[in-house]
């Protein structure tokens, strides 16, 4: 927390929301991108103020209160290596364009960027050793151009802008006239709007497969898709016809991403050996999105199993805009590590879908 | 300490550059064969995009080489120069691992503090293995494009070579129209033209590729894919290297693609491997011919001497191929 010329850097302050809403409308309208949109107030405190474990905020402020920039994430829980970590997802980051002219206008936006990395990102237990998100063009050339070293001959970079590229994101999309799978196992998928305790048994099945996995379980999923203020998510639950077990999970929503009307795959949690649930929730997705007149579509890893499951469903690959970056405070969490080893779906985004 | 002499190459270094090579990549590797000179002159002094390369001597010793494959390339409508990093290493007597940066960075800085520009080449690419990706990103500026997949095909029985499509010994001037044609909506890609594609495939002192035509209407060229067999990224992998066709014609692709799948088999090719842009729709038609998508460690990493040129703007608007690869 500082004061700087003309600003001062500080946590969020109930009551900051119109100041903090109004200037990400203005941010957002100067963005390449069309289809990025600001939230709305619930949707704000949604994310930020009602999250499980909690949301990293730091404002840069003018005299006359207004926010100028807005650098928030919300905390979530990753289980790594068998242990607990606290990981920021970092979703709403702007800069007001308006506060100045000529270089100084990324100023506030630079200080608050700074000081969220500074306050918040570090080894476990106390930080988070994990920030990351999917940062617009505009926030990438900050990053590039001030974080490294070697950018400039006579300035040191700027560690706590060095964010790290993850990789690209692609979504893997059904049209809606592509040839359905055939039924595989005793499975049925039951439709419900929120999830049961069960869930968390279920994510630590699927867990064992990977290094890297936020955690899901009820409190989690409910929070992100039951209680979300604005959208309205399905929820498909596979289970064993035989005695009800929970072999995996889907979240369908239709919306709007990335300026394409879309049959959302939300989020897909199925552990390695489950193919007949895997199908069942396909089959699902695919039902849904035929009923909305949409294609089906669904982000994950290159590197996890479904991705080649998927593909031999009939998915096929499209580029998504946006690249997943981190700053990482541990040597064993850098991107490539986290390339290979970490599972995210849209849920991983609570802005995205 | 060593007080190195850094510059570019010169009319005779090729012995030198190349025994400093021949030793770099013979080390832990029985089945290294070596450069020849005619390999080393196809690779720089032959390419049509010129020579970029840059040495630190120790006297008469190559004690590092950094250097790249410059292409020209289409960006916009203009043509401006564009290079592949190839033949980047350190003499193992010259390496300091725990110096930083060490003689490849300091190489590596020279190399482009002469040659990243408008005049030479506007930016240069790589395909890295992790290892220096890390390092290509912390000290070179190289920024991530993609995570490099493959699209992999296991082979089936085939049937006999289909009637439409003709292997050809060169390519001539009717490439350059079928580019044309091509590329109208690309954001950038090297240009294919009879020069440029003859060198690459046709003249290649060391690699055999099998080039597949299929003639349009009035002799035009309606496309082309080139072929070969290798042992990269897999043993016995048949590479798709290059593929020309208009995203519209769908039966010309359909032939091509019978007659690589013919030949890779002919050939005793247990996998066809290619690689498209995601934002190709011939990227998506492949998916539905069967070919999957899969991950590799590589990086396809890139800079430029444009701030606006950057990994958005490569990764949706650069059409790449293994042609840009010299792996491939």
């Amino acid at each position: 927390m500082g004061e700087t010329t003309g600003f001062q850097i500080r946590a969020y302050r109930p009551g900051d929301e119109d100041s903090i809403l109004a200037g990400m409308a203005r941010a957002i309208a100067r963005e390449e991108e069309p289809s990025l949109r600001a939230p709305s107030e619930a949707v704000w405190r949604w994310r930020y103020l009602d999250a499980p474990d909690g949301s990293c905020i730091r404002l840069a402020v003018d005299p006359e209160g207004r926010v100028l920039a807005h650098f928030a994430g919300v905390i979530l829980r990753v289980l790594v290596g068998g242990k607990i970590q606290r990981w920021v997802a970092v979703d709403d980051s702007f800069g007001d364009p308006s506060a100045a002219a000529g270089l100084g206008r990324h100023r506030p936006f630079l200080a608050a960027m700074r000081a969220f990395a500074q306050d918040f990102g570090g080894p476990p237990p106390d930080r988070h050793p994990v920030l990351y998100g999917l940062p617009t063009r505009r926030v990438l050339r900050f990053s590039y151009h001030l974080g490294l070293p070697t950018r400039h001959a006579k300035r040191r970079g700027d560690p706590v802008l060095d964010w790290e590229m993850v990789r690209e994101s692609c979504v893997l999309r059904l049209d809606p006239g592509s040839p359905g799978e055939a039924e595989v196992g005793d499975v049925a998928v039951e439709e419900t709007a929120s999830f049961p305790e069960e869930v968390g048994r279920l994510f630590e099945r699927a867990a064992a497969g990977w290094g890297a996995l936020a955690v899901r379980d009820a409190r989690f999923l409910n929070w992100r898709f039951a209680a979300h203020p604005e959208h309205r998510y399905d929820v498909g639950l596979a289970r064993r016809r035989a005695d009800g077990a929970l072999l995996g999970y889907a979240v369908y929503r239709l919306a709007e991403f990335e300026g394409r009307r879309e049959g959302l795959l939300c989020d897909w949690l199925v552990p390695a050996g489950e193919d007949g649930a895997a199908v069942a929730l396909r089959r699902w997705g695919a039902r849904r999105a035929r009923a909305d007149g949409a294609s089906l579509a669904i982000l994950i890893p290159d590197t996890a199993p479904e991705w080649i499951a998927f593909q031999e469903a009939g998915f096929r690959l499209h580029p998504a805009r946006d690249f997943l970056a981190v700053l990482p405070a541990q040597r064993r969490l850098d991107a490539n590590g986290l390339y290979r080893n970490w599972y995210t779906t849209l849920a991983d985004f609570p802005r995205l879908a | 300490m060593t007080e190195y002499e850094y510059r570019p190459y010169r009319a005779g270094d090729e012995g030198r550059i190349l025994e400093t090579h021949n030793l770099v990549f013979s080390e832990g590797n029985p089945a290294f064969l070596p450069r020849t000179m005619s390999e080393w002159e196809w690779a720089y002094t032959r390419n049509p995009g010129g020579v970029r390369v840059l040495l630190a001597l120790d006297g008469d010793l190559v004690a590092a080489h950094y250097a790249a494959q410059p292409y020209r390339v289409r960006m916009g409508g203009k043509d401006c120069s564009f290079g592949q990093i190839v033949d980047s290493y350190v003499h193992p007597a010259h390496r300091s691992a725990l110096k930083r940066p060490g003689l490849y960075v300091k190489t590596a800085e020279r190399f482009f503090e002469r040659f990243l520009s408008p005049e030479w080449d506007t930016g240069y690419w790589g395909l890295a293995i992790p290892e220096t990706w890390r390092m290509g990103r912390r000290f070179l500026n190289y920024q991530l494009v993609r995570r490099q997949n493959f699209l992999v095909r296991d082979l089936r029985p085939v049937s006999a070579a289909p009637a439409g499509a003709r292997e050809i010994d060169a390519f001539d001037g009717r490439a350059a129209t079928l580019f044309a044609r091509c590329s109208k909506d690309w954001g950038y890609a090297v240009v294919r033209d009879e020069r440029y594609l003859n060198w690459r495939f046709v003249e290649h002192p060391r690699h055999t590729y099998v080039c597949f035509a299929v003639d349009g209407p009035g002799g035009a060229l309606a496309g082309y894919a080139v072929f070969r067999l290798a042992d990269w990224p897999a043993p016995r992998a048949g590479l798709l290297a290059d593929w020309l066709v208009p995203p519209g014609d769908g039966e010309v692709g359909a032939t091509l693609r019978e007659a690589v799948l013919e030949r890779a088999r002919r050939e005793g090719a247990t996998s066809l491997v290619a690689i498209f842009p995601e934002w190709s729709p011939w990227c998506a038609r492949f998916g539905e011919w069967g070919w999957i998508s899969r991950p590799s460690d590589y990086v396809l990493a890139a800079q430029s001497c444009y701030p606006w040129l950057d990994m958005h703007f490569m990764r949706h608007g650069w059409w790449t191929q293994l042609a840009e690869i010299d792996l491939a």
